[in-house]
């Protein structure tokens, strides 16, 4: 079930009453029976791969604790192999039989087709991923291995996180499992303001800007130019509200029975630089490719060279895990391009500064710095979201030579599916988001500030905001619900 | 201990009081944001409760043709219109159902128009015109799940999560929706379209054999009446239309009469009851407001003479029906005032309320429909005159104060007779 639709808003309140009603004993089981039926409400056969990938690095984290290193790398290995393999299956096989198909034909070599239809399993990209963190953390010593079967599963399947993450570590919760949570008025009040700031971030922002990024996408021979980079700019905060309004819900969801997830977002779009964007950007999969991919390579511990090859594979393994589609290879390629050319250019740009005499630390110049990250970034965006590289290509072809600006005042905009006042409800709603990034990345929490305040203005404020939400969501039976960006990964 | 349990209970307050007010606002914004017509068509309904005597459930076919503030103002009926555009005959069924939780009528009059259908349901957003404003019940609940498939209950059980985006449409009548004085019917389709009549070489005794879904939920609405200790009777409104095969259907009404022992009144075999040249508003054969005035006096003397319906007219329990009526005159006036062409306007003094002097101009372009309706008004007492000019002067009275409430003049502006204006 989506986090947004009905069947979530039932399903929620009745698991956190039982699971606070229920004694300390049996709460983590309480939660694992949520948790599959959380899951099998999408595909109830697709459980068994859940099962199967958690059986399968149970059990050899338990065999790879008893056993000496060579051992261990070998067990490892097969973990890797099974995982890696059940998600090369479900995920990858169609596109690489395509792909192949596609290059057999380029060299005039017949074949027969195959047709390999499976439905993806949602959310398997995350929870194979956090099995084999597992596993691997287990084989380096980093974690004890979990010897209560049902504790490990909660950990695989646990539902708040379970199909579009964060991805978190077993050192962080697994541990969890074992501390008693009881009702906390403060946590559980954090936890469900969290939770109404996704559902803003998605319903209200979100969900209704992809009606002018879809528009645009999918027709930009008729909506070329400043429509596509207007599109495009939409589709930066677009993806940014639908991922991080869903982390939100499912940290905010954690929270309130008590569980702390990691960070998954913290102001990316304010970064300076493209290395600086992965680090604030789905921070729990740039984490775990840097600990499993990145620095088993070598790091940059082994010159630059070897550095700048080890982030090209990192990105383009990264772009390859976002889809099974050359669109998300190629953009996890832009995107470690830039941090290649970045290192490399770094001497040149601060040779530059020095001779403009430029201060790196005035507010002009840091805001000069977002911009272009953000240019950049959102030169990216474009390959995620046309789903061809050809498509992709005409949109940045139309975009480099936009010569329509008047469309930016002509009523124009207000024809790409959203009315003006839809579309000015999104304007506010982005200055609204704006407002609190900004915030946070001064290190001001709003959630808590209003926490702290008088009861009647926490009230005032809460109150406005639920119902903001409700009016203005793109929810309910005028639309379908629409499905996170993410969860097809 | 106690000051801990003291807190824990204090803090359980808090939380309640909050659910509370949210619950609070949000019905508050929920009611802000439903759309009004079910509130206006219905309001008066839930208001008057155990209040109504007879209840009319039908298509559009009763929601235009049935008017119950004319049945109250000659007869001291009091009756509700539950008619709906394209109500089936299982929707009956949950309309009646739910509605004799808020009633006791002691007749129900059912039309037997779509008898044939098979369909639970045709358009589906019709029936938001009856349950947006039908309190949630076990009864409303059954309803959805009889007539909807699953992926359609939420919107009607939980309406708010299909009007909360109206938030762009919110217009005065949100704020303040005033309840329609007609007690469910719909008079606000003043059109008329000539029309040839049904086919009466078709005897009553032929008839199609039905055995379909709307057969089904007749014996269904046969037995919820037995057990609520209601009369019915079935009827068919005039249909203009009615070619071979819908008279025959309607014919089966009389088997089912005959079987149910429910008495029927096919309305297409009372000739002379509505001219179809004059009394339709569409090519459905929906009927105007003089052919619904007539078709509703018919029924009230049948009614009258038939069942034991007190006149409550002397009732102090009725007396803001009194008010009503009045407001329901004052309504009338307004559309007359209202009426710029002059076939409306003579369409709508067909009322047994008004009396009209009518002066035709000589050289006056009357088409052949204005020319029926003023003979129709002769026949009803209107006084006709020629004068030589181009015009058409009408001067309408009111039949109780013998005051004059409208003084209109008609010329033809090239598209045909228009009100002068004042």
């Amino acid at each position: 079930m989506l986090f947004n639709s009905l069947g979530f808003i039932l399903f929620f309140p009745i698991v956190v009453f039982i699971y606070f009603c229920l004694p300390q004993k049996v709460k983590n089981y309480w939660l694992l029976v949520a948790s599959y039926y959380f899951y099998m409400c999408w595909n109830a056969k697709y459980a068994l791969l859940l099962l199967a990938s958690t059986v399968v690095t149970f059990l050899l984290a338990l065999m790879i604790s008893r056993l000496d290193a060579k051992w261990k790398n070998v067990l490892v290995a097969v973990g890797v192999i099974i995982n890696l393999g059940i998600l090369a299956v479900f995920k990858y096989a169609g596109f690489m039989i395509e792909s192949l198909e596609l290059l057999l034909s380029k060299l005039h070599i017949a074949v027969f087709h195959v047709n390999f239809d499976v439905l993806l399993p949602v959310g398997i990209s995350f929870y194979i991923f956090q099995a084999l963190g597992y596993l691997i953390d287990v084989s380096r010593g980093e974690t004890a291995p979990e010897k209560n079967f049902f504790r490990y599963a909660l950990y695989v399947s646990f539902f708040p996180q379970l199909v579009a993450g964060p991805i978190e570590r077993s050192r962080n919760l697994l541990p969890q499992f074992y501390e008693k949570h009881g009702w906390n008025d403060n946590r559980v009040k954090e936890g469900l303001l969290l939770m109404l700031w996704g559902y803003f971030q998605k319903l209200v922002i979100a969900d209704r800007i992809s009606t002018v990024v879809d528009t645009v996408y999918f027709d930009h021979w008729t909506y070329g130019g400043f429509y596509a980079i207007v599109a495009t700019v939409l589709f930066a905060v677009q993806i940014y509200c639908d991922f991080a309004g869903y982390s939100n819900i499912a940290i905010g969801a954690a929270n309130v029975m008590g569980f702390r997830l990691m960070e998954n977002f913290n102001c990316p779009y304010f970064s300076r630089s493209v290395s600086e964007f992965w680090r604030r950007w789905h921070i729990s999969l740039s984490s775990w490719f840097k600990d499993y991919l990145y620095i088993p390579l070598g790091g940059n511990r082994k010159g630059k060279p070897r550095k700048n090859l080890n982030l090209m594979i990192v990105f383009l393994t990264s772009g390859l895990w976002h889809g099974a589609n050359w669109t998300y290879v190629v953009w996890g390629g832009v995107n470690g391009l830039y941090q290649v050319m970045g290192s490399v250019c770094k001497p040149v740009r601060d040779r530059m500064n020095r001779l403009l005499r430029n201060d790196e630390t005035s507010l002009g110049h840091k805001i000069f710095q977002v911009i272009i990250t953000f240019i950049l970034i959102d030169f990216a965006w474009v390959f995620f979201r046309a789903g061809t590289i050809m498509r992709a290509l005409g949109i940045v072809k139309t975009m480099l030579m936009a010569r329509n600006p008047w469309v930016l005042w002509d009523g124009s905009l207000y024809t790409l599916g959203l009315d003006q006042k839809n579309f000015t409800l999104a304007i506010f709603a982005i200055l609204i988001l704006a407002v609190a990034d900004v915030a946070k990345y001064k290190g001001m929490c709003i959630r808590k500030t209003i926490l702290q305040q008088e009861w009647w203005i926490r009230w005032i404020c809460i109150i406005v905001s639920i119902m903001f939400v409700l009016i203005f969501g793109v929810w309910g039976s005028a639309y379908s619900a629409k499905s996170f960006i993410y969860f097809q990964f | 201990m106690k000051v801990c349990s003291n807190q824990k209970i204090s803090r359980l307050i808090g939380w309640l009081i909050f659910l509370c007010i949210v619950l609070f606002c949000f019905n508050a914004v929920s009611a802000t944001m439903q759309r009004k017509e079910s509130r206006i068509e219905y309001k008066d309904f839930y208001k008057n409760r155990n209040k109504i005597d007879v209840l009319f459930m039908g298509s559009s076919h009763v929601l235009y043709s049935i008017l119950p503030m004319e049945l109250w103002s000659e007869y001291g009926i009091a009756s509700y219109n539950m008619g709906e555009a394209q109500s089936t005959i299982p929707e009956i069924y949950w309309t009646l159902k739910n509605s004799l939780d808020y009633q006791k009528p002691k007749l129900v009059v059912v039309d037997l128009y779509n008898l044939e259908r098979e369909e639970k349901v045709v358009e589906a957003k019709y029936l938001h015109n009856y349950t947006d404003t039908l309190p949630l019940s076990v009864n409303k609940v059954n309803m959805m799940y009889d007539l909807l498939p699953p992926m359609e209950r939420p919107e009607y059980l939980f309406d708010f999560s299909l009007y909360h985006n109206r938030w762009t449409e919110l217009e005065e009548k949100d704020f303040y929706a005033e309840p329609s004085v007609e007690k469910g019917a719909d008079t606000t389709v003043m059109e008329i379209y000539p029309t040839e009549g049904p086919d009466l070489s078709v005897d009553k005794h032929e008839y199609n054999n039905l055995q379909t879904l709307g057969t089904e939920y007749i014996s269904k609405i046969v037995e919820l009446c037995k057990q609520k200790d209601c009369q019915l009777l079935f009827i068919y409104m005039p249909y203009g239309q009615a070619d071979e095969t819908v008279l025959k259907n309607a014919n089966y009404g009389y088997v089912l009469s005959e079987k149910k022992g429910i008495p029927y009144l096919n309305l297409m075999y009372e000739t002379g009851l509505v001219d179809y040249r004059i009394d339709c508003s569409d090519a459905n054969s929906h009927l105007n407001p003089a052919g619904s005035k007539k078709v509703t006096s018919f029924l009230g003397d049948y009614i009258v003479h038939n069942y034991d319906i007190p006149n409550h007219k002397n009732d102090e329990n009725y007396s803001n029906w009194h008010d009503d009526e009045k407001r329901y005159s004052e309504l009338k006036k307004q559309r007359l005032h209202q009426a710029s062409q002059l076939d409306r306007y003579l369409m709508l003094l067909n009322d047994k309320q008004m009396n009209a002097e009518i002066e035709v101009g000589s050289s006056c372009m009357i088409t052949d429909t204005e020319k029926q309706l003023i003979s129709a008004l002769e026949e009803n007492g209107a006084g006709i005159h020629d004068s030589v000019n181009d015009t058409v002067t009408i001067q309408v009275t009111d039949l109780e104060s013998n005051q004059i409430i409208d003084t209109a003049l008609f010329r033809d502006n090239g598209d045909g007779l228009y009100k002068m204006s004042e």
